[in-house]
């Protein structure tokens, strides 16, 4: 019998990935912080501000999310659609506007990963309401 | 034969209705557990690709280790959509057996209970065919098979 109260297996997978993009932001953070002159000196774009203010953002918006689903708040699946969706749009924004040096080979790879990622994430939360 | 008396033929419908009702939710957990542990197995799985990217390019059965990955992802795929609509159907006849506990109880029949019926008549013979309407398996459907392509997709892609 489904058991309201408990959460399942899924949703395990779902909080233990979300905390590890939060993590990723954070060490993003903490490194632009700590590597700030270094790359305001090297005059890397688009600028040490930019890392900053994202790494800090994306790492609240998991936070949040995170903490959410473990205190089952009401809009804890709003919460984690909204991270989740903008986190990938930001990512390929990212990727194909703003940090234009990057290599293009692995494009059809991180764009599975981003899907597959994406649909994991949002379905979580959706059986997880049902 | 002796007839059953009216309290006991009550306590057999609703002894029926308890156990069809439950299958019911029964059946629904099983479907949402195979398509949990389905997409749970294809992240997994695509860990797994990621963890082994381009360590096989340089192997001489890199093309025959793809095909057997591909088998090995698209196999439990098709399977568990097979058995989310095997489940899916069954549970079509609980409703249908549901709604003849309810017919015999009357419980859209305003002459039984007095000013109201328990359910209004607009219910009456809508469960069973509004439940074989269902769209959940078919989203989960979709959702496993769009998963299964990402996977076996960067399976080709990077290993």
């Amino acid at each position: 019998m489904h058991d309201p109260a408990k959460r399942p297996f899924y949703l395990w997978v779902l909080i233990v990935l979300l905390a590890l993009f939060g993590l990723n932001s954070t060490l993003r953070l903490a490194a632009t912080l700590r590597a700030w002159e270094a790359l305001d000196a090297f005059g890397t774009q688009p600028g040490p501000l930019y890392l900053a203010v994202n790494g800090g953002i994306f790492a609240l918006a998991f936070l949040l999310a995170v903490t959410a689903l473990l205190l089952r708040w009401r809009v804890a699946a709003w919460i984690v659609r909204g991270a989740v969706v903008v986190f990938a749009l930001w990512y390929w924004v990212d990727r194909l506007a703003l940090s234009p040096g990057r290599p293009a080979e692995n494009i059809p790879f991180l764009a599975c990963l981003t899907a597959f990622l994406l649909l994991f994430s949002l379905t979580a939360v959706w059986v997880w309401r049902e | 034969m002796e007839t059953l008396s009216i309290e006991t033929k009550l306590s057999v419908l609703m002894k029926l209705l308890e156990i069809q009702i439950d299958e019911l939710e029964r059946k629904a957990t099983i479907e949402r557990n195979l398509f949990q542990w389905t997409t749970s197995l294809l992240l997994a799985v695509f860990g797994v690709v990621i963890a082994l990217a381009d360590k096989t390019a340089a192997l001489s059965q890199a093309f025959p280790i793809k095909i057997l990955s591909t088998i090995v992802v698209s196999a439990p795929a098709v399977l568990s959509i097979v058995w989310i609509f095997r489940r899916s159907r069954g549970s079509v006849s609980n409703t249908a057996a549901i709604e003849q506990i309810q017919d015999l109880l009357g419980v859209f029949d305003e002459k039984r209970y007095g000013a109201h019926a328990p359910y209004p008549r607009r219910w009456e013979g809508t469960l069973a065919s509004s439940h074989a309407k269902r769209k959940t398996p078919y989203y989960y459907t979709a959702v496993i098979m769009i998963m299964a392509a990402c996977v076996i997709l960067a399976i080709w892609v990077v290993l």
